[in-house]
């Protein structure tokens, strides 16, 4: 009888099983896409933003060449797991909302953030993705990409995921609390599903931020400094 | 009693969690830690130089109504198997068409003959096997593991060209001694670069350790071009990579162990100098320095490496504008080198590239591409010019 080797084993394999790669890709863009239409979607009715949604998530699910799985994994492979925990979230919230089956102001706080991200967490994912990014590249000396193989780097993952509790904790009510606490609880499960699965690839940094959520850390700290900006230009006229 | 509040409950929650992940984690850093230092075992002293006597060549048979071969391996059979020495390359209609396959032949040991090539892998079957798509295939890597299963890495194109490639890593099921018609099946997609592991390749065939660990030459080549390594245990774990070289031009990285942990790295240069770029390493690939090119030319094309018991072989285009001549060169300390084989000469324009060599049972074999129209092989008995 075969015996597969716990995780924490020395010939255990460092890279998920083909099987649990397969599925973890559907999983992964069925969370990301369902999270994706329904945020696109936000000028339709609820019903059909959650029968759109639903769709778009048995499609991602099913293996087939018909499913966007297999095109999205084909050109990006698997979405981090933390990027997977935000949209998740984000479905999970919107399910539970009660609404009426117009869009209404009480809607918009109960599904989106009751504020902006903090922009130190995003000037965190920006910097950590043009490291490796740059590091793709053998920008520098040392191979950081390959750090994340190492139980270090999740021991880092770990440390991490502690430290925005602990912010979430001394930040009280201010209105970045929820994000932090979010992230945390999100760090925390993604290092331990990567620990158990070695999903998405068996590297670290790829469980806590790919590519695309890079692109939309950019995206959200230029919107939210244009925000900041106009609101200074306000209050200085305001003054004047 | 008193009441838990749910924002209570969920730190609780939190705390808990942290303690199982860094547990967990603790247990992975003590028991994953490096037990012994990766070495290659060299079963015959330095014997200095050698001169190649030719035994055997021709052409490896092409599968029916295939007209385009290209990047051959070579791998050794185990003893008890029907043949000696296998070989797989990419064919199709040419290079990067969508009818390109992995096509597979051995050399029969009673017949003296390549068998029928088979082709093995194909992208569609590939890509249900993985759960996503494969645009295309290339560049075929065989290694035998010390259970005697053949091992393949291949190479698969992402949305977009080479430049998009993944590697593939393909492990023989059922009967490892069926000579015919071997059966590979996905095994695993080399983690490589956090860029949506986008375009690491394949060419050049790994270095066995002695512990049975081998270590993959590879190369990156998004915009710069640099090469590295990709390390796995003796089952064919995926443990890791090092970078070779910070160079951005340098690909195709063929490794040639010199003692047990001085590795030299011959690689491909894609413009600059025009000549065959070298690395070295002291410790086992662990850590690589550039070294000056080597005097050989080099057409931005592949080369090949191998520690052939005692001396060292070398096969590459002897001239820095064109592929239309290949020889092997021999050396006894891998740092000057002799032509010692004239393996093609062709007209101007005419191809003889990619080479792969293999030292099983005294003798030395080498594949290449000839003119992208099917696979050569030659074989070579070594008489040795003891110093």
């Amino acid at each position: 009888m075969m015996t597969i080797p716990w995780p924490w084993e020395v010939n255990a394999a460092i890279t998920p099983s083909l099987a649990v790669l397969s599925v973890g890709m559907r999983i992964g863009w069925a969370l990301v896409l369902g999270a994706l239409s329904v945020s696109v979607l936000h000028m339709f009715s609820i019903t059909a933003r959650r029968a759109v949604a639903f769709a778009i998530v048995v499609m991602c699910l099913i293996p087939t060449e018909w499913s966007p799985s297999w095109w999205l994994g084909l050109a990006f492979q698997t979405p981090s797991l933390v990027l997977q925990g935000l949209c998740g979230l984000y479905l999970y919230r919107h399910s539970q909302a009660r609404l009426p089956n117009t869009v209404s102001p009480t809607y918009s706080t109960i599904v989106s953030a009751p504020a902006s991200w903090p922009l130190r967490l995003l000037v965190v994912a920006i910097v950590a993705g043009w490291l490796l990014a740059l590091d793709t590249f053998a920008f520098f000396d040392f191979a950081l990409y390959s750090i994340g193989f190492t139980p270090h780097a999740v021991l880092a993952s770990l440390f991490f995921a502690c430290l925005l509790q602990l912010i979430s904790t001394r930040s009280g009510h201010s209105p970045s609390t929820q994000h932090y606490r979010d992230l945390a609880l999100i760090v925390l499960v993604s290092t331990l599903v990567h620990l158990l699965w070695r999903l998405p690839s068996g590297n670290v940094w790829d469980a806590l931020l790919d590519p695309w959520l890079w692109i939309m850390a950019h995206g959200l700290a230029a919107s939210a400094l244009i925000k900041k900006f106009i609101g200074n230009q306000r209050r200085a006229k305001a003054i004047d | 009693m008193g009441h838990i509040s749910p924002l209570a409950f969920r730190h609780l929650f939190f705390w808990f969690g942290a303690l199982l992940v860094g547990g967990i984690a603790l247990l992975q850093a003590s028991y994953q830690s490096e037990t012994s230092p990766a070495r290659v075992t060299l079963t015959a002293a330095n014997v200095g130089d050698v001169r190649l006597v030719k035994s055997g060549g021709g052409e490896i048979p092409m599968p029916p109504d295939t007209p385009s071969a290209h990047s051959s391996t070579l791998a050794s059979l185990p003893a008890q198997h029907s043949s000696l020495v296998a070989a797989a390359w990419f064919a199709g209609e040419r290079e990067s068409a969508p009818d390109v396959r992995i096509a597979f032949s051995s050399f029969d040991k009673t017949r003296q003959r390549w068998t029928p090539a088979v082709f093995i892998v194909d992208r569609h079957l590939l890509g249900q096997q993985l759960g996503f798509g494969i645009r295309r295939l290339g560049n075929p890597v065989l290694w035998r593991d010390d259970n005697d299963h053949l091992h393949l890495f291949v190479v698969g194109t992402g949305i977009g060209g080479w430049a998009t490639s993944r590697i593939i890593h393909l492990q023989q099921r059922g009967d490892t001694l069926s000579t015919t018609d071997p059966q590979f099946a996905p095994r695993a997609v080399l983690p490589l670069s956090w860029l949506w592991n986008l375009s690491y390749l394949v060419r050049n065939s790994p270095v066995v350790l002695a512990n049975g660990a081998v270590v993959l030459p590879i190369y990156f080549e998004l915009g710069s071009k640099y090469p590295a390594l990709a390390k796995l245990d003796r089952t064919g774990s995926f443990r890791g990579i090092a970078r070779i070289s910070r160079k951005p031009n340098l690909l195709q990285p063929a490794v040639l162990p010199i003692t047990e942990h001085r590795w030299f790295a011959f690689m491909r240069m894609s413009g600059g100098t025009h000549r065959i770029a070298m690395a070295e390493t002291q410790d086992a690939g662990t850590h690589w320095h550039d070294r000056p090119d080597l005097q050989l030319p080099n057409p931005n094309a592949s080369v090949a490496a191998i520690n052939a018991n005692g001396f060292h072989a070398l096969t590459f285009n002897p001239s820095s504008t064109g592929r239309d001549q290949l020889v092997t060169a021999t050396s006894a300390n891998g740092e000057r080198w002799r032509i010692s084989a004239q393996l093609a000469i062709g007209e101007t324009g005419d191809e003889f590239s990619y080479p792969a060599m293999l030292w099983h049972e005294n003798t030395l074999w080498v594949s290449y591409t000839d003119r992208r129209r099917h696979i050569a092989w030659q074989r070579f008995t070594v008489t040795r010019n003891t110093p």
